[in-house]
C-alpha cells in the first residue's frame, strides 16, 4: 500500500481490538481512558475523548501485501491472511510469534507470479479461505484453500475456479457454501459450491470491487466501480436494484452491522463519508416498491489537507465506527442517528435518541429557563390570574417587571380618571391626546416662576414651569401634581418613601424646587435603612447653589454622571446643575421611568421642546416596541402600532390582549389585529387547559361590551319531557325552544316538575330520585371521587373536590350517547369506580366517550 | 450535570417524527418499525404508553394529530405510499381495567392517490375545517378534506398541485389573522441545485378556491429537509424555519396595502432573516415554540440548538438617531443567535458553546459553510 493509505479494520473476534495496515500491520487495543495509566506511552493512540488504543503488535515487512482477511475464529485471535504483490497468500499472526498456533506462518502461493486481488474467509466454515487471482491463461482465477489441512498436500486447493480470469472481488453469504466473485472487471457471478465449480448465475456489469453482503437482507449484496455503488438483488441479478451515484471515485463500502439497510460509502480525496439507509416496503407494496435510498453525509475531518483514507464499522456497537486519515490519524467516531424533535404548547421539548429512547426538557429543567420563553412567564401569569384579577399580588414576578407594572398603572389610572368624568380616563387617551399632539392643536403655556423652597431664594434664582390646562391633564395621566400648590406632592412622596423608592421621592422633590424636602428624604432613610450613601447624597444636595462658577456646581457637574449609579439621584443632580432650559440630560435619563421623564417635560419644556420631545419618545418607544409607549399614545390606532411593534418583538400577546378588555367599546376594538390578539390568546389558554381562565377572559370581554352585540346567545335549553317547553327559570323569555335540546342550566329553586304541566321530571339514575330534588347521600363509596370532571355537558367544571360544597354539584348531567343521566356528583361519583352507564342494562362506556376528560384543567394555584 | 429526563419508546428502528397533541399532553411517535406509539401524560406527570400498533408496510415518517374538536384523530404518512388516518376508540371491547390504559386506534381511510413515498403530512389550523395536506417524492402536493367531520373515513381530494421535483416536508401557516389569505409552505429535498429555489409558498384564493403558488424561495438552493411556520400569536408578519444545510429563517410580511378582500393572492414581502450554520452539517428537524419566539432544530453534529431573534442592539441605536426606517422595519432587525446547545443523547449542555458561536456567526461577513462535522471537535490524536 502507498505510504500515505492507512487502513483499519475492526477484529472479527474481540470487541475492542483493531488493526492498522499502512507501512506496517499494527494491533491495537481499545481501552477507556478513564483507566489512566502510562498515557504517555509512546505506543497508543488517543482514538477519542473517552478511549485510547494501545499497541499490542506488529508486522513490519508489508511491502508487498496486497489485501488481507482476518481469520474470524476468537480462540486465533490475531492470525491474518495477506495476500501479496507475487500471488503468494501468507497466514501470520499480528501478535508476532506470540501467537502459537500451527496457522501461523503457513503459506499458499499460486503457480505463477500474479497479484492477489483478494482474500475472503469463509462464514459457515470459517477455516475455508477464498483467494481471487489476477489472471493467468493456465490458472484459475478463485482458489479455495482449507488451511486446517495438513501434511505434504497442504497446499492443494480444496477448489479452483474461474479458469483463466481475474477475480478482483469475493464474498461469502452468511448461507451455505455460496459467494460472489467479481470478474474480469466486468461480470459479477454467484457461485454454489455445493453445486460444483460452475458459477450459478451471473450478471454483466463493470461494478465489480469490493463485494459485501448486506448483513440484514441477506439476499441483498453491493459492489463498486469507479464513482458508483450498485445494490443488488442476488434473486434477480439483472440489473442492479439500487445504482447510488458518487462524485468521485469510490474506496471503500461497508454495511452497517447493527443497523438495517445501512450502507457506508467512502470515496477517495473525501473528507466525508456518506451513508445510505436503504429503505424497503414489504408486503404488498414492496412487490410494486423498489427500494429507496436517504443519504446522509457525515464529514469526519475539518483538518487541512486531510481526508479520511478508511473505515470500519464496530460488529457490535450501534454506529461505532473507527477511521483513518491520510495524516495518518485514527479515530472513532459514534454516528449519531438522525434526530426528530418537538416542542409542545406547554412547553417541553421532546427528541429522540435512536430507536428506543426519547428525551425530553421542560421549563422546570435549570436549562430551559435559558431560554426566556415567553410562553412560560405568560402562562405563570396567567395561571396567576394575571389581568383578571384587580390587583398584583406584592410579590408576584409581574411586580417586579417595571413596564408592565407602569403599564397597568396607567390602566389604572385611567380608570379612576374615568370615573369622574374625564374624558381621558374614558376614552384611555395618552398624553399625545392629552396635549392635543394628535390633532395639531397648538399648546399654548403660561410661564411661573416658581422660587426654590428650603434654600435661601436671593441667592438662586427660580425656575421657569410652564402650565396650561392641557399640561395639566399630562400630569395626571403621570401622576404628578397637576395644580400649582402641588397639593398632592406631599402624599405621592410619601407612598413612594413607603414603597421602598426613596431616590425616586427626592428626585420629584427636587423636580419640585423643595430641596428641604428632597435633603429630609435621602437623610430619614438614610439612617433608617443605614445606607450612608443617601446621606452623602443629602450633604451634597445641601450645599446646592446655581451660581456656575461655584466649586459645588463644577464638581457636581463633573462627578455626578458617572458616580452615582442611581437614576432618579443622577437626573435630579442633572437638573440642578444644567443651564436653564436644558434638560437633555434629565429627559434621556432612560433609568427613569417614562411617566417621570414626561411629568418632567411637562414641568419644564417650553411647548415646542415639549411637543418635539414627546413625539420624539413617541416614535422610539414604538420602534422598541416598548410598552412604556402607552402612556403616551393610549389605546389608538397609535397605540395599535406599538401594541403590534411590542406583539412583534416579544411574542406577548397576553398583555395586548388583556388591554382589549379595557378597550373593548372603543373604536380600537374593531381593528382585526385587536381581534386576533384576542383571539390566538384565547387559543392559547385553551391548550394550556386554562379553561377556567379562558372563560373569565370570554366573561370580562363581553361584560367591557355593554351592546352585547357580539355576546353568545345562550346554547342549551331544559326542556320537560311531556310537554316541551322549557323549564329554566330563564328560559321562558327566549322564545321557542327546541324540544329534544336538554341540559342544564341554572335550577336555582328546587324544582322538581315542569312548572307549565306539573309532570315530574326524570329520575337520577343513581339516587332515584327526580332530578331537582335536593342531594342526597346515596351510601354508596363517597370517599373517592373522581377528579376527573366530565360527560358532555359540563366540560367546563374544574376540581370537583366536594359534592356537597360544590356548586354544581346538583347540576343535571346527560350522556349525549345513551341518554341516561342524573345529579352531576353521583354520575361522577359512579364513575370513579365503574365504566360502564348506571342504567342497569346499558352498556354505554359514558364517561370514556369525551375525550376531552383525558385532560385535566389546570388548576389555578400551579401548573398540571 | 444536567441531565433530559427520558421516556421509553423502545421503538425497533429509527424514530422519524414525534408530535404532541392541542395539549401536549399526548405524545405520538413513528418509526422505520413501521409501527405508531401513543404516549399518555398521567395525573403523575409520567408518560405512559397507551397503544402500539403496526400502521403501514414502510417506514413511517411521520405523525400528526388533529385538532381535538374534531376527535381524537392521527394522521400518518409512510414509505408505502400511503398515508392513513386514524381514530382512537373508547370502551367498545375488553374489560374496564384494560380500557383505562390501553386504547384502540383504527384506521379510518387509507389515502392512496399517491404513486411514491409520502413524505409528509400534516392537519391543517382548525379554523380551516378539518383538512389535510400531504405530499409525496413525486412532487405531488395534495389537499384532503372531509366533508363531513362525523365521517372520517371519506375524505375528498380538494386539490393536487404537481411541483416538478420531489417534495420533502410541508408546513401550514397557523395564523388566525384573516388579513391575508391562508397559507401552505413545501420544501424539497431535490440534490440538484441546479433546479432552483427549493420552497414553495401557495396561498388560498377564497374566491377560486384553489391553492395557486405565490412565491418561490429562491434563495434556498440546497436540499430542504423540514420546513416550519412559526406559530403567529398576532404577529404582523410570518416566519419560516427551513432546515437545510443549514437553519434558514425568513420572513414573509404581507403587504399592507393590499387588503385581503381586494386582492385574492396578496403581495409578501420575503427578506431572509438569517442563515444559521452553527450545525455546520445538515439540518434534519425543526420546531417552534408555542410563541414563536425560540426555534429548536437538529442537525447531525447530533445537536439540538436553540435559536432566538434578539433585537440587534447596534442596530437600534442608530434607530435613535435617524426615524427614516418605518417601524415594521425595524422590527426585522432582530439577529438571530443560538441561545442553547443540547446533545442528542440528554446530557451535558455546554454554555460557552452557544456564547462562542454567537460570536463566530455574527463576525463572519463571508460565510463558510461546512456539510458536517464531527460531534466533538476536540478529538486530539497522539502518536
Amino acid at each position: 500500500m502507498a505510504g500515505g493509505r492507512l487502513e483499519v479494520f475492526w477484529s472479527p473476534n474481540s470487541q475492542d481490538k483493531f488493526i492498522t495496515w499502512g507501512s506496517d500491520i499494527s494491533l491495537y487495543q481499545v481501552k477507556n481512558t478513564s483507566v489512566k495509566d502510562d498515557i504517555s506511552s509512546t505506543h497508543s493512540l488517543q482514538i477519542s475523548n473517552s478511549s485510547r488504543a494501545y499497541q499490542l503488535g506488529s508486522l513490519t515487512d508489508v511491502t508487498f501485501a496486497k489485501c488481507l482477511a482476518w481469520l474470524p475464529v476468537p480462540e486465533l485471535e490475531g492470525i491474518i491472511a495477506i495476500g501479496q504483490m507475487n500471488g503468494r497468500v501468507a497466514l501470520t499472526s499480528v501478535l508476532g510469534s506470540g501467537e502459537a498456533s500451527p496457522l501461523n506462518g503457513k503459506e499458499y502461493t499460486s503457480k505463477h507470479n500474479r497479484q492477489c486481488n483478494t482474500l475472503a474467509w469463509g462464514l459457515t466454515d470459517p477455516y475455508v479461505l477464498a483467494a481471487g487471482f489476477d489472471k493467468h491463461r493456465s490458472e484459475h482465477g478463485l482458489i479455495l484453500w482449507d488451511v486446517t489441512k495438513g501434511g505434504n498436500d497442504s497446499n492443494r486447493p480444496f477448489m479452483e475456479t474461474a479458469f483463466g480470469d481475474t477475480v478482483t472481488s469475493v464474498a461469502w453469504f452468511s448461507h451455505s457454501h455460496t459467494m460472489a466473485a467479481g470478474v474480469n472487471n466486468k461480470q459479477l457471478r454467484l457461485y454454489d459450491f455445493r453445486d460444483g465449480t460452475k458459477h450459478t448465475s451471473s450478471t454483466n456489469t463493470r461494478a465489480v470491487f469490493s463485494i459485501i453482503e448486506d448483513p440484514f437482507v441477506n439476499h441483498r449484496i453491493a459492489s463498486y466501480s469507479d464513482a458508483s455503488v450498485c445494490i443488488w438483488d442476488v434473486r434477480n441479478f439483472e440489473k442492479p436494484v439500487l445504482s447510488l451515484q458518487q462524485s468521485k471515485a469510490v474506496s471503500k463500502i461497508s454495511w452497517c452491522p447493527t443497523h438495517h439497510s445501512f450502507l457506508g460509502v467512502l470515496c477517495k480525496e473525501s473528507t466525508s463519508l456518506s451513508l445510505y439507509d436503504i429503505q424497503n416496503a414489504n408486503g404488498v407494496a414492496a412487490e410494486e416498491m423498489e427500494p429507496i435510498p436517504l443519504e446522509r453525509g457525515l464529514i469526519l475531518t475539518d483538518q487541512q489537507n486531510e481526508t479520511i483514507s478508511s473505515f470500519a464499522w464496530h460488529l457490535n456497537e450501534e454506529n461505532r465506527l473507527l477511521y483513518s486519515t491520510t495524516s495518518l490519524n485514527i479515530r472513532e467516531h459514534i454516528v449519531v442517528d438522525r434526530i426528530t424533535l418537538n416542542w409542545s404548547p406547554s412547553s417541553k421539548l421532546v427528541w429522540n435518541c435512536g430507536k428506543k429512547i426519547l428525551q425530553y426538557i421542560d421549563e422546570t429543567d435549570s436549562v430551559y429557563t435559558r431560554f426566556g420563553d415567553v410562553s412560560v412567564i405568560m402562562r405563570q401569569r396567567a395561571v396567576e390570574g394575571y389581568g383578571l384579577e384587580a390587583d398584583f399580588k406584592p410579590d408576584s414576578e409581574l411586580m417586579q417587571d417595571v413596564t408592565t407594572r407602569e403599564l397597568w398603572s396607567w390602566v389604572d389610572t385611567c380608570r379612576k380618571l374615568a370615573q369622574s368624568g374625564n374624558p381621558l380616563g374614558v376614552n384611555f387617551w395618552g398624553i399625545r391626546s392629552a396635549l392635543r399632539l394628535d390633532t395639531d392643536g397648538v399648546l399654548k403655556s403660561e410661564v411661573f416662576h416658581v422660587p426654590w423652597n428650603g434654600v435661601e431664594t436671593a441667592k438662586i434664582s427660580p425656575v421657569n414651569v410652564y402650565r396650561s390646562e392641557e399640561r395639566n391633564q399630562a400630569l395626571r395621566l403621570c401622576g404628578w401634581p397637576y395644580d400649582p400648590e402641588s397639593s398632592i406632592l406631599g402624599p405621592l412622596l410619601e407612598k413612594l418613601q413607603a414603597d421602598g423608592q426613596v431616590s425616586r421621592a427626592a428626585a420629584l422633590a427636587v423636580f419640585h424646587m423643595k430641596i428641604r424636602k428632597a435633603i429630609k428624604i435621602l437623610t430619614r432613610s438614610g439612617i433608617q435603612k443605614n445606607q450612608v450613601s443617601y446621606q452623602l447624597v443629602a450633604l451634597a444636595l445641601a450645599g446646592f447653589t446655581d451660581n456656575r462658577d461655584t466649586l459645588w456646581q463644577q464638581e457636581i457637574c463633573n462627578m455626578n454622571k458617572t458616580a452615582l449609579d442611581d437614576s432618579y439621584l443622577r437626573a435630579a443632580f442633572c437638573f440642578l446643575t444644567s443651564p436653564s432650559e436644558k434638560y437633555e440630560a434629565v429627559l434621556n435619563e432612560i433609568g427613569m421611568t417614562v411617566r417621570d421623564r414626561v411629568g418632567f417635560a411637562c414641568c419644564f419644556l417650553s411647548d415646542t421642546h415639549l411637543s418635539e420631545y414627546i413625539e420624539h419618545l413617541n416614535r422610539q418607544l414604538t420602534k422598541e416596541g416598548n410598552l412604556d409607549g402607552m402612556l403616551l399614545t393610549g389605546l389608538s390606532s397609535d397605540g395599535l402600532n406599538l401594541l403590534q411593534s411590542h406583539v412583534d418583538k416579544t411574542g406577548d400577546i397576553q398583555t395586548v390582549s388583556l388591554l382589549s378588555l379595557h378597550a373593548s367599546n372603543l373604536e380600537v376594538s374593531k381593528d382585526g389585529r385587536m381581534q386576533q390578539w384576542v383571539n390566538s390568546y384565547r387559543s392559547l389558554l385553551d391548550s394550556w387547559r386554562l379553561w377556567t381562565q379562558r372563560a373569565k377572559f370570554d366573561v370580562q370581554f363581553y361584560k367591557g361590551n355593554p351592546n352585547g352585540a357580539e355576546k353568545p346567545p345562550q346554547q342549551v335549553y331544559v326542556s320537560c319531557n311531556y310537554c316541551g317547553k322549557g323549564i329554566s327559570v330563564f328560559s321562558g323569555t327566549k322564545g321557542k325552544l327546541h324540544p329534544l335540546s336538554r341540559n342544564s342550566p341554572n335550577v336555582k329553586s328546587k324544582l322538581t316538575g315542569c312548572p307549565n304541566c306539573r309532570n315530574p321530571l326524570p329520575r337520577c339514575a343513581v339516587c332515584m330520585m327526580h332530578l331537582g330534588s335536593p342531594l342526597a347521600s346515596w351510601g354508596g363509596p363517597t370517599e373517592h371521587i373522581s377528579k376527573k370532571p366530565s360527560i358532555n355537558a359540563i366540560t367546563g367544571v374544574s376540581g370537583v373536590t366536594s359534592k356537597k360544597t360544590h356548586p354544581f354539584a346538583s347540576w343535571i348531567l346527560w350522556c349525549q350517547t345513551c341518554r341516561h343521566g342524573g345529579h352531576s356528583a353521583h354520575l361522577l361519583e359512579w364513575f370513579a369506580e365503574h365504566s360502564e352507564c348506571p342504567v342497569t342494562g346499558c352498556s354505554c362506556r359514558c364517561l370514556n366517550l369525551d375525550t376531552i376528560g383525558h385532560h385535566i384543567p389546570v388548576i389555578a394555584n400551579g401548573h398540571d | 450535570m444536567f441531565q433530559a429526563r427520558t421516556i421509553n419508546a423502545e421503538h425497533k428502528d429509527l424514530i422519524h417524527d414525534v408530535a404532541y397533541d392541542f395539549y401536549g399532553r399526548r405524545l405520538a411517535t413513528c418509526s422505520s418499525d413501521q409501527s405508531v406509539k401513543v404516549f399518555d401524560l398521567d395525573e403523575n406527570d409520567e408518560w405512559r404508553l397507551t397503544a402500539d400498533w403496526k400502521t403501514h408496510a414502510g417506514s413511517v415518517w411521520k405523525v400528526n394529530w388533529a385538532h381535538p374538536e374534531f376527535g381524537q384523530i392521527l394522521a400518518t404518512c409512510s414509505f408505502d405510499r400511503t398515508a392513513a388516518i386514524w381514530e382512537e376508540i373508547v370502551g367498545e371491547s375488553g374489560n374496564s381495567s384494560q380500557s383505562k390504559n390501553q386504547s384502540h386506534w383504527v384506521k379510518r381511510t387509507s389515502l392512496v392517490d399517491s404513486r411514491t413515498n409520502v413524505t409528509d403530512i400534516k392537519f391543517a389550523p382548525k379554523h380551516m375545517g378539518l383538512l389535510l395536506a400531504m405530499c409525496s417524492a413525486d412532487g405531488g402536493v395534495r389537499i384532503y378534506e372531509a366533508p363531513d367531520i362525523m365521517n372520517l373515513s371519506q375524505w375528498s381530494l380538494q386539490q393536487e398541485i404537481t411541483l416538478k421535483m420531489p417534495v420533502s416536508c410541508l408546513s401550514w401557516n397557523p395564523s388566525f389573522s384573516r388579513l391575508h389569505p391562508p397559507m401552505l409552505a413545501v420544501g424539497s429535498d431535490d440534490t440538484n441545485v441546479a433546479s432552483g429555489g427549493k420552497v414553495f409558498l401557495f396561498e388560498y384564493s377564497e374566491s377560486s378556491h384553489r391553492w395557486s403558488k405565490a412565491v418561490t424561495i429562491n434563495a434556498i438552493l440546497d436540499p430542504v429537509h423540514d420546513i416550519a411556520f412559526a406559530p403567529n400569536l398576532g404577529r404582523s408578519y410570518h416566519i419560516l424555519g427551513i432546515a437545510s444545510k443549514d437553519v434558514r429563517i425568513v420572513i414573509l410580511r404581507p403587504s399592507q396595502k393590499d387588503a385581503y378582500a381586494t386582492c385574492p393572492t396578496s403581495q409578501l414581502e420575503v427578506l431572509e432573516a438569517a442563515a444559521l450554520v452553527d450545525h455546520k452539517s445538515t439540518v434534519w428537524r425543526l420546531s417552534w415554540n408555542i410563541t414563536g419566539t425560540i426555534l429548536a432544530s437538529s442537525g447531525d453534529d447530533g445537536c439540538l440548538r436553540m435559536w432566538k431573534g434578539k433585537i440587534n442592539c447596534a442596530a437600534l441605536l442608530s434607530l435613535k438617531q435617524s426615524y427614516l426606517l418605518s417601524i415594521s422595519t425595524a422590527n426585522y432587525l432582530q439577529n438571530w443567535k443560538c441561545i442553547a446547545v443540547l446533545k442528542g443523547d440528554g446530557s451535558g449542555v455546554n454554555p460557552e458553546d452557544g456564547a462562542d458561536r454567537d460570536k463566530a456567526v455574527s463576525a463572519a461577513t463571508t460565510r463558510y459553510f461546512k456539510l458536517g462535522a464531527i460531534s466533538n471537535p476536540n478529538h486530539v490524536t497522539t502518536h
